[in-house]
């Protein structure tokens, strides 16, 4: 089998002394750096992309994805104890997560978290292995049309998520998509809303968004709140305490599971896939929970399935990345970068004349999950000791970590006066109970949406009829379709057939 | 969306919507309207094709929509409970005020004054600023931390990861 | 910003660089005597800037001072390029130009500087292959195969480009009018999204840079054309589009320049260490691999393709009544 010999081939590479080093140092920067409230993967692997500039093209990308895990799971850990996403994908991780954390189960919250990327990267690498390249076949079968149709979905499993009023979910969807539209309109160039600022001719960043809204924001109702002494959070003793126990790895098997493939599928699509993976996998979960009214206070279940999916999708997203050269992502454009710099075009025919560097690569994610595990499992009472540090020293901490983190993103002041502004509106938002996590999110899928569906449109010569005469798009809205319609579903069904469902 | 929403949502806000909650969704309203009017200037559909205009105005309805039907939602729920005690200017969940606005000047301020005096200098007056001011820390350790904090910053950002943070004020003596 | 603050703040600079002028001029000898900054409007790990990392690399030796690289993508560049336009002209502040934001955006859309009167072109170094590409199991065999039925059938033949305004889309679309074709631009907001989108079917055609090369090594995609001057190594049996029969071509280059009012002496001193970097072995490589074509343009060539694409660009964007001159 040509695929096994290359994934072993590739676990020699991975393997070798140097280059698991370079795993190892690139899953322990990733993780040092991630770990600071507000500096996400986007930012990590941006600053900590000159390091590999002098290894070999292996050894560098190697050592790049164990940062982009590592960043990742940092970005989990601030999400769970200071509930600042460091990604898109995490915002879902936030909801239980932090709630867990408040709960005194932050440890078990981020050993589940662990856990569950490990085993979700098991499952992609083994799915990697078993189809191999010829993956990358489902990405080119997207179109914008099939883009249209998955961000329809996407945007209707949104106004799902977060408890509180599904009217209010929905007002928040709606002001990130128009938010989205900030900057150049993405077909003809036309400047909108910029208030003629060309520092908004790009639209709002995203990393600048979260820094905002959840970071700063969170400084601020710190600043608002009781002092420490009356501030009641619950802290584990003992290490026991601090892993999953076999309720929660009961709770948490079937999410893990499914989150892992459906990560993985959503991950081979470079647009949106893997941030729809972490949100769907969270919606999926809540609706086949026995008691749905958990999620939004502190159900594990709702952590690990998202923390699955996006580590799965991460990994998946490797694919389109080596065999067709698209990055699905900002952090997978610095990965391209950074061949291109090692002489290397990434294309059809990479996995023809580099499998040492494709296999390599493969294997090595395993190995990079791995040694995540292995690094962040004994280190768990560290990052739930950071719960310890005093409120007055933590929020200006949080402030100057988003205040420099924002500015590194661009080099640009405009970007950390963005921050502070959404701040306070984020702040604002909270106080009034209008949930930021579904703005967030329709804001990202907002772009995409509006651009598929004019690509879609013009492609069709302005007829709405190429999103059903394609057949995934067509399934794709039909299921969108359905899950709008699910509670009426279930009333329907639930009458025919007693108690059922 | 109408389906199930309004019944849970009369559960959900049987709390009784603050003024500031209706005051908030109030100003999306307007937001969404001004969204409305803004979006009008661009060309609706040019080429035979959506252009620039539609999806800015497809939004906006959307949001002024939804945060007119919420804002009715929050009205009736706030007059049936008026039975109620009326609550106080600002929220419960603001205890220290003073803290509030001194981080939230901050917020502003740092950025502001970020490029034009320099990542040490701003980031000390802020951080002393919140030390000091905002946490009600004694000058000593508020001193230490912010210019321990600083430093730590400035050799993180810029010696290790290679960030080139603004000089400003200070261009001529740090290289 | 309202326009006239903009205005007033550009004169600013303009006076700051006024004043500058004189003590440049004595620095002029000793240059450079200290690091040099040069700005990048582009995100990194882009073709733009590793080919400039690369040359500014091989140019350290020649000057004899470290470069120092500072990426400023914001506002598509138009930051980097205000940053630069009030920088003093001592040689000490200089950034990556490209048509893009030099010749094209000034037309497409309203910018923070002039183009034509706050910089001081340095050379030039590149140029982003245009290529047209089709599937390799098109129906379209030769480019004006592409034409002959785009004319016949309007509207029907897709174009995949990575924005509106971008040298490849005015290109063709300056070649469709010639042809008498009415194509439908898809813009994908890159090439890469531009190249999958024409893999699977999903558009007629593409028109993309070097980033399709794999493809067409693989035997996925045929190339038509180039839109450049001259045949490109990497696919050497590629026509250009003056073999095609078409009177001009797309010179989408990519260089150095610096605020204006650099004094003489400091601009050869840079003009010289750049083009003498771009013999290096390292910087060579890198263009290779990134399938950027080499453009070797000296100070005087530099100024003059600037001010001949801005006129051209304006034309046919007045041409093709887009951006600015849309209504």
């Amino acid at each position: 089998m040509d695929v096994i010999s290359g994934l072993i081939q590739g676990f020699t590479i991975s393997l070798s002394g140097a280059n698991l080093l370079w795993c190892l140092l690139g899953v322990g920067l990733g993780t040092a750096v991630g770990v600071l409230p507000g500096l996400g993967p986007t930012a990590t692997i941006s600053l900590l992309l000159p390091i590999t500039y002098r290894l070999d093209a292996t050894s560098a990308l190697i050592m790049l994805s164990g940062i982009y895990y590592g960043a990742m799971y940092g970005g989990s850990i601030t999400s769970i104890l200071v509930k600042i996403p460091g990604e898109a994908s995490s915002i879902v991780t936030c909801i239980d997560g932090y709630e867990m954390a408040r709960r005194g189960r932050a440890g078990p919250a981020l050993g589940i978290a662990a856990f569950g990327s490990f085993i979700a990267g098991v499952v992609a690498t083994l799915g990697i292995a078993a189809f191999g390249p010829p993956l990358a076949g489902l990405a080119i079968a997207f179109g914008p049309a099939e883009y249209t149709a998955l961000v329809t979905l996407g945007l209707v499993l949104v106004t799902q998520i977060g408890e509180g009023s599904r009217l209010r979910a929905f007002l928040m969807a709606g002001l990130g998509l128009l938010a989205s539209t900030i900057g150049l309109d993405p077909i003809s160039g036309t400047p909108r809303f910029t208030m003629g600022l060309a520092e908004l001719q790009d639209g709002l960043d995203i990393a600048v968004l979260a820094m905002g809204l959840f970071g700063v924001a969170e400084v601020l109702a710190l600043a608002a709140g009781p002092n420490e002494a009356a501030r009641a959070l619950d802290r584990p003793k003992g290490l026991r305490a601090l892993l999953p126990d076999a309720a929660d790895w009961r709770a948490s098997g079937g999410p893990i599971a499914r989150g892992s493939v459906l990560g993985f599928v959503l991950g081979l699509l470079p647009g949106g896939g893997a941030l729809i993976s972490s949100f769907a996998s969270y919606v999926m979960e809540k609706r086949l929970a026995r008691e749905p009214e958990r999620f939004g206070k502190g159900a594990i279940e709702g952590v690990a399935g998202p923390e699955s999916a996006n580590n799965a999708a991460a990994q998946a997203s490797f694919i389109p990345l080596l065999s067709l050269g698209i990055p699905s992502n900002v952090v997978m454009g610095v990965i391209i970068g950074a061949l291109m710099i090692q002489g290397i075009a990434p294309g059809p025919m990479l996995v023809a004349q580099r499998p040492d560097l494709f296999w390599g690569v493969i294997a090595s994610m395993l190995v990079g999950n791995l040694l995540l595990l292995v690094l962040n499992v004994p280190l768990l009472p560290l990052f739930v000791a950071l719960l310890r540090v005093p409120q007055r020293i933590l929020a200006p901490m949080i402030l100057l970590f988003c205040v420099v983190g924002s500015y590194s993103l661009q080099n640009s002041a405009f970007d950390v006066l963005l921050v502070g502004i959404f701040g306070i509106l984020g702040w604002s938002l909270r106080l009034v109970k209008l949930d930021p996590a579904p703005f967030m999110l329709a804001f990202i899928l907002g772009e995409l949406f509006e651009k598929s569906v004019r690509q879609a449109l013009l492609i069709g010569v302005g007829s709405p009829m190429i999103f059903v005469q394609k057949p995934i798009s067509a399934v794709l809205l039909a299921s969108a379709v359905l899950v709008l319609l699910w509670p009426l579903l279930r009333i329907g069904l639930g009458r025919r057939m007693g108690a059922g469902v | 969306m109408a389906d199930g929403s309004d019944s849970a949502d009369a559960a959900e806000t049987s709390a009784r919507p603050t003024r500031w909650e209706i005051v908030a969704l109030a100003l999306l309203l307007l937001l969404g309207i001004v969204g409305i009017v803004a979006a009008r200037r661009h060309a609706m559909w040019d080429y035979f094709e959506p252009g620039p205009g539609l999806f800015p105005l497809a939004t906006a309805l959307l949001v002024a929509g939804s945060a007119a039907l919420a804002v009715g939602v929050a009205v009736r729920a706030r007059l049936r409970a008026s039975g109620a005690a009326d609550e106080g200017a600002m929220p419960s969940s603001v205890e220290d005020r003073s803290r509030l606005l001194i981080y939230a000047g901050i917020a502003i301020l740092w950025p502001l004054a970020f490029e034009p005096m320099g990542f040490l200098l701003s980031s000390a007056l802020a951080l002393l600023a919140a030390f000091r001011i905002g946490e009600r820390m004694a000058w000593l350790p508020s001193l230490l931390f912010a210019a321990g904090s600083v430093l730590a910053g400035w050799l993180l950002f810029e010696r290790m990861l290679g960030v080139p943070l603004p000089r400003g004020l200070l261009a001529g003596i740090i290289s | 910003m309202t326009v006239s603050r903009r205005k007033a703040m550009i004169a600013a600079g303009a006076a700051g660089g006024a004043l500058a002028l004189g003590h440049a001029r004595a620095q002029a000898q000793s240059y450079p005597s200290r690091p040099i900054t040069l700005l990048i409007p582009f995100a990194p790990g882009g073709a733009t800037d590793v080919t400039m990392r690369a040359l500014a690399k091989a140019a350290e030796s020649k000057l004899g001072q470290p470069i120092t690289i500072v990426n400023r993508p914001a506002g598509g560049g138009a930051q980097a390029m205000q940053e630069v336009a009030r920088a003093a002209p001592d040689g000490y502040t200089i950034m990556n130009s490209t048509a893009i934001q030099f010749a094209i955006a000034p037309h497409m859309r309203e910018v923070p500087y002039n183009a034509a009167t706050d910089y001081t072109p340095i050379m030039n170094y590149g140029a982003f292959n245009t290529f047209i590409a089709v599937r390799a199991d098109s129906q379209f065999q030769t480019l004006k195969d592409l034409t002959d039925y785009a004319k016949a059938n309007a509207r029907v033949v897709t174009v995949g480009v990575s924005v509106i305004g971008a040298s490849s889309h005015l290109g063709m679309a300056r070649l469709a009018q010639e042809a008498g074709a009415q194509v439908t631009f898809v813009p994908f907001g890159g090439g890469a999204p531009a190249v999958t989108a024409l893999l699977g079917r999903h558009i007629t055609s593409a028109v993309v840079s070097g980033e399709i090369l794999p493809h067409a090594a693989s035997g996925a995609v045929r190339l038509l054309g180039t839109l450049m001057g001259a045949r490109v190594p990497q696919a050497p049996s590629v026509p250009t589009i003056r073999e095609l029969g078409y009177n001009w071509e797309l010179n989408s280059w990519i260089g150095v320049a610096g605020p204006r009012g650099m004094p003489d002496a400091i601009v050869k001193r840079l003009e010289a260490a750049f083009l003498e970097a771009m013999n290096d072995d390292g910087f060579k490589r890198i263009m290779t691999e990134t399938a950027t074509a080499t453009n070797r343009q000296d100070n005087a060539a530099a100024r003059k393709q600037l001010g001949d694409d801005l006129k051209m660009y304006e034309a046919l964007l007045r041409q093709l009544r887009l951006g600015r001159y849309a209504n």
